[in-house]
């Protein structure tokens, strides 16, 4: 497992305060962790994709600061993010019907389309990366993961 | 009857999805606010209208594009939502702009609020150009027009890192890329050999084959013009016949060596060889006789896709060309021409 898949679901939860637990709502939900890494594993999408979508939920929050999750919508929020990133990176990808598959049981089609077109209104269409803003961001990327490992160390020390 | 409702998972809220009327558009603009002229096309992923935002104030025509959105399974179409993105991020006047996404019914129903274009090429060349072969354009015109072309295109790929034809950006992290891109027509040699690093000169090659459309103009590729031929990895399935030498010039026995010289550098086979739209902006073609005429110089044509007319059957239909009435500045010598 990929180290950034590892902490793929702390960054979404630190950055729209969601918490990745079972909701009331939906008891038999399953966390993000494992919802991220069953989408990983089935799609096979590679770990630049998986950072655009990154990188979108950053701009997401950067658009709109006052944006908060609720536990639970952390699935939300990836699923439609990567949804875009794979169709920005690849000239050839699954539609809509094969990312509501792959999601845990949790969506249906309907929802799926309607979760992809909401994103992309809040990001008003800015799927655009400039190269600085993606050295800038791998970095953040790289320095957030350190600083989770570190805490891990000094936790079961 | 119940009215028509959409459900919404909002981020902020995604555990009770609430229930809006149709009327809800989220950030953008209703396309209500726009009155429609008329229609001026119809392309592969949507109807284009003339358009006007409904005001008090006067207000500029704009293109309406609709997108076409009757793929579900497909989600948000790929084309539609690179266009978008993409565009929303270019500024030049050989590019057209667009100003805004606005939607209708909900989120059902997506329109780009774009620059409007009094014509387009294709119609031009169908309805005025093909019947009337002494109003097509001059040489000091082509010139002009190609130029403008190639201003564009080299903002894409010097400024902006795009490839035209792919409608696709490039960033530091690109995986492979898939060599199954770009109508097979217009396809540059090296992705027709399945290369996956494919590079900005693709679409060198794509701007003119779209004029020409043929390769026995060019000969068979061989290692002595391509040396990294051999390297490509369908190398050896496609089977062509053997021709030695390029018919450039027999083909176009009319032109200038200027001419014939940017054309063959623009068809290199080699894509390192190939010409930029950079270098190509500066080639002896544009500046030798008749020199590319000022853009404000080029001849105008009447908007024939918004006049309609009625025929003897009552049948509405498009207002043919009528080269007496219909041109304005050809004529009649209002500016001085740089190639009379």
């Amino acid at each position: 497992k990929e180290l950034i898949l590892e902490y793929a679901h702390v960054f979404i939860e630190d950055m729209f305060h969601c918490d990745s637990g079972p909701s009331p709502q939906f008891a038999n939900q399953v966390s993000l962790d494992a919802f991220l890494t069953n989408i990983m594993a089935r799609t096979r999408i590679t770990t630049s994709t998986l950072i655009t979508a990154f990188f979108y939920l950053e701009r997401l929050k950067l658009f709109h600061p006052k944006c908060k999750g609720s536990p639970g919508s952390g699935h939300r929020l990836f699923l439609a993010a990567i949804i875009l990133a794979a169709k920005y990176m690849y000239d050839d990808t699954f539609d809509n019907t094969a990312w509501a598959t792959v999601s845990s049981g949790l969506f249906d089609l309907e929802q799926v389309n309607h979760m992809e077109r909401e994103m992309l209104n809040f990001l008003e269409f800015k799927l655009f990366i400039r190269s600085f803003e993606w050295i800038q961001f791998n970095e953040r990327l790289n320095a957030c993961i350190r600083k989770e490992q570190q805490s891990i160390i000094t936790q079961t020390n | 009857m119940s009215e028509k409702r959409i459900a919404v998972y909002s981020f902020e809220n995604p555990d009770t999805p609430h229930y809006l009327s149709t009327t809800f558009r989220g950030n953008c603009t209703a396309v209500d606010q726009f009155k429609k002229l008329n229609r001026v096309g119809e392309g592969t992923y949507g109807i284009v209208y003339r358009a006007q935002k409904i005001s008090d104030k006067e207000e500029p025509i704009v293109a309406l594009k609709r997108i076409r959105m009757d793929y579900d399974n497909e989600g948000f179409p790929i084309s539609a939502l690179r266009e978008i993105s993409l565009l929303k991020n270019l500024r030049h006047e050989n590019i057209v702009s667009v100003y805004d996404v606005v939607v209708a019914n909900g989120l059902d129903n997506i329109f780009m609020v774009m620059e409007y274009c009094e014509q387009d090429m294709a119609y031009l060349m169908d309805n005025v150009m093909a019947k009337y072969p002494e109003r097509q354009y001059r040489p000091a015109e082509v010139k002009c027009l190609l130029h403008q072309l190639l201003k564009g295109v080299s903002y894409l790929h010097d400024e902006k890192n795009i490839i035209h034809s792919l409608a696709r950006s490039f960033g530091d992290p690109i995986d492979n890329m898939t060599p199954r891109v770009v109508t097979l027509w217009y396809r540059a040699p090296e992705i027709l050999f399945g290369a996956s690093d494919y590079t900005q000169s693709v679409d060198l090659w794509y701007i003119i084959v779209n004029i020409l459309l043929t390769c026995k103009l060019l000969g068979t590729p061989t290692e002595r013009v391509w040396p990294e031929l051999v390297d490509q990895p369908l190398y050896g399935t496609i089977k062509f016949p053997s021709i030695d030498y390029d018919s450039i010039d027999k083909t176009f026995p009319d032109s200038t060596d200027a001419t014939l010289d940017l054309l063959r550098a623009f068809l290199a086979y080699r894509p390192s060889r190939r010409i930029s739209a950079r270098e190509a902006l500066r080639h002896s073609y544009f500046t030798e006789y008749p020199r590319m005429c000022n853009p404000a110089l080029l001849p105008t044509y009447p908007e024939l896709r918004n006049l309609k007319m009625v025929d003897e059957h009552g049948v509405k239909k498009h207002k043919v060309f009528d080269p007496k009435k219909d041109l304005i500045n050809i004529d009649e010598p209002i500016v001085k021409r740089y190639d009379l």
